[in-house]
């Protein structure tokens, strides 16, 4: 194990029944990251949280946490601060009495406690609220007494269970920006859960797609979004159209691809697949651009506009090319140049580099 | 003037909630009755049972605190009373824990069993254990007495405290464990506090079962009488009004723990918000 790495799960196996909740996963979180590990209901995100908090035992497979094996370690040996989907905050004791907590768990000193809790306390601005039951607080507010209490005894790592569900959406951007900025100034590793691919990609240094059990692909935000590995994460992260077609051909580092209904598309790729390899084009609506407009772009494909969806600041547009196949289109909204209406005939375009090649072989099963 | 506009509907009269009403009048009625003879007798100033009772006296409370079998028959039954509380409650919870979180083979069998001292007629628990309280020489202590109103409370207990239980957010408890509390000290420092409400309502189930309990008292407490079962032997031998002295009494008492658990029972709620 390297000493840039503050967690670690090696060939995590665990079913229930025939289900594989984690089959053989491997991951390594490094110091001072935020991980998260993204996925829908039932990929085994939640269970890979439990086995590292230590409220399930892997089948198989070792959990090493700075270099020591916890597989079997119970959780109260951990040292790992967890910020609960619904908080977990406990209603009988009042703020105070809640952050300081994990510290008399450790039978620390009174004076040592109170200081802690002030520190903690302090961070989440949360000072003069001591003395309140967590029913008196408002969601965000129990949320930051549910961050304080996971950090303040220093926990070795943070793990975050869907912290932010229960927050309305307002108030969740900036407490998600709020907590980024603490985990980075008290240089926090953590892992995070989410079925929220916006939060994902908001917060996170790299993140894990989970699927069945498994990391269908680890790596930064930008590369999740842009260079998804497989249709699975391609349709999990953000808005795709999807081409699929056969390879035809290579110009350097531009990959021929001939779709299913003849028409070739020109994708930049720094590796391409041998001729007749089965692929998908990825192209996301906000790279798609209106050729009406007088611009070029060396792929492009016609049809009728099915459907516009005003959002003030952007609009969508829903075009259909033939076929029963549609391509979604996301482009800022503007006063005069072409205005588009439900019908009309429309022109749409984008150049090699705003397309991504994903292998069809790979293709997860979603 | 169109079909719709032509009737205003006008207010009816609900019967069926009068009816309610009346009912619930009736059978409050049918239940407070026999206070309604038995608080006069016993301030009657006749040397029997008789009614209405023709003056006032207290003779019948002298006599309860002067006689000797009364009063020890009364500490009797606190005693096993206190003692099946503290017994019933710390095992009823216990039972309640490992139907609520715990997994075993036999669990669902335990959790159909549990209600069964409630369902079995007392008299056959109270032979039961005669039969194996005399081989152990337990009959005529109050711990024996005490032993068999445990094993006829546990099932309040267990059934008031699995419900709270059930409706505890379990997430708290992990958090405790989480944050570095062994599994003993998460429950006790998370899960009691805060289902206290329903272990003490099932205390003072148990203290009640017990205090008003004859029929196992009567088989297992043989010379060392609790209070029914004085209040029996009284009533076989002399019939005087002494025992609704007593029962008054007992009344109070009862009344006077329904009060305290409906005080303590509430607080903090145990539902997770």
């Amino acid at each position: 194990m390297t000493n840039d790495t503050d967690l670690r799960l090696e060939k995590a196996f665990k079913a229930y029944g025939t289900v594989k909740a984690l089959d053989h996963v491997d991951l390594s979180v490094r110091n001072g990251e935020l991980l998260t590990i993204l996925g829908p209901s039932g990929s085994g995100k939640t269970t890979l949280l439990r086995v590292v908090a230590g409220f399930a035992e892997p089948d198989e497979g070792r959990v090493l946490l700075q270099e020591r094996d916890i597989t079997f370690l119970p959780p109260a040996k951990r040292d790992i601060g967890m910020v609960f989907q619904n908080y977990a905050l406990f209603p009988h004791m009042n703020v105070a009495e809640n952050v300081s907590f994990p510290l008399q768990m450790r039978n620390m000193a009174k004076v040592e406690i109170k200081k802690r809790v002030t520190w903690a306390l302090g961070i989440v601005e949360l000072g003069e609220y001591a003395e309140r039951l967590p029913r008196q607080l408002s969601g965000g507010q129990q949320q930051r007494v549910a961050f304080a209490r996971a950090i303040v005894f220093d926990p070795r790592i943070l793990l975050l269970d869907e912290p932010f569900g229960a927050l309305d959406r307002k108030l969740r951007e900036q407490i998600q920006l709020e907590v980024r900025r603490l985990q980075q100034q008290l240089k926090l590793t953590s892992l995070f859960v989410t079925h929220d691919q916006e939060e994902a990609l908001i917060l996170s240094d790299r993140i894990a797609v989970m699927n069945a059990g498994r990391i269908e692909q680890l790596g930064t935000p930008h590369e999740i979004y842009e260079r998804p590995i497989n249709r699975f994460v391609a349709d999990f992260i953000g808005i795709s159209n999807l081409i699929s077609g056969v390879i035809e051909g290579q110009d350097r580092s531009v990959a021929v691809v001939r779709s299913k209904d003849g028409q070739l598309f020109l994708v930049a790729a720094d590796a391409i697949p041998t001729q007749g390899t089965n692929v998908i084009v990825l192209i996301r609506p906000e790279r798609l651009v209106l050729l009406d407009d007088g611009a070029e772009r060396s792929n492009r494909l016609s049809g009728t506009v099915a459907e516009v969806i005003y959002l003030g600041q952007s609009e969508k547009l829903r075009i259909d090319i033939g076929g029963g196949r549609d391509m979604l289109m996301h482009r800022q909204s503007r006063l005069g140049g072409v205005q588009l209406e439900v019908g009309s005939t429309v022109n749409i375009g984008w150049t090699p580099e705003d397309a991504h090649l994903i292998v069809e072989d790979t293709v997860g099963q979603p | 003037m169109s079909e719709w506009l032509k009737n205003t509907p006008k207010r009816k009269h609900n019967w069926g909630k009068i009816a309610l009403g009346v009912y619930c009048t009736l059978v409050l009625t049918f239940l407070m009755l026999p206070l309604l003879v038995v608080f006069p007798i016993s301030f009657s100033s006749a040397r029997y049972l008789q009614f209405p009772p023709p003056g006032f006296s207290l003779q019948w409370y002298e006599n309860y605190l002067n006689t000797p079998s009364w009063i020890s028959a009364t500490i009797t039954s606190l005693q096993v009373g206190v003692g099946t509380t503290l017994l019933a409650t710390t095992l009823g919870t216990m039972v309640a824990f490992s139907l609520v979180r715990g997994t075993y083979p036999g669990k669902a069998w335990v959790d159909r069993l549990v209600a069964a001292p409630i369902v079995v007629p007392n008299i056959i628990i109270a032979v039961a254990i005669y039969g194996l309280f005399a081989e152990l020489k337990l009959i005529g202590s109050w711990y024996g007495v005490m032993a068999g109103h445990t094993v006829y409370a546990i099932p309040f207990v267990v059934l008031v405290v699995s419900a709270a239980l059930r409706n505890f957010d379990v997430s708290q408890e992990h958090a405790a464990m989480g944050l570095g509390a062994s599994r003993l000290r998460a429950i006790w420092t998370v899960t009691l506090p805060q289902i206290k409400p329903a272990i003490i309502s099932g205390a003072f189930l148990a203290f009640i079962t017990s205090f008003d309990e004859l029929i196992i008292a009567l088989f297992l407490s043989g010379s060392n009488m609790t209070l029914p079962k004085k209040m029996f032997e009284n009533i076989i031998s002399e019939i005087d009004p002494t025992i609704s002295a007593v029962s008054v009494l007992q009344i109070i008492m009862v009344g006077i723990v329904l009060l305290l658990s409906q005080r303590l029972g509430a607080g903090v709620s145990p539902i997770k918000s």
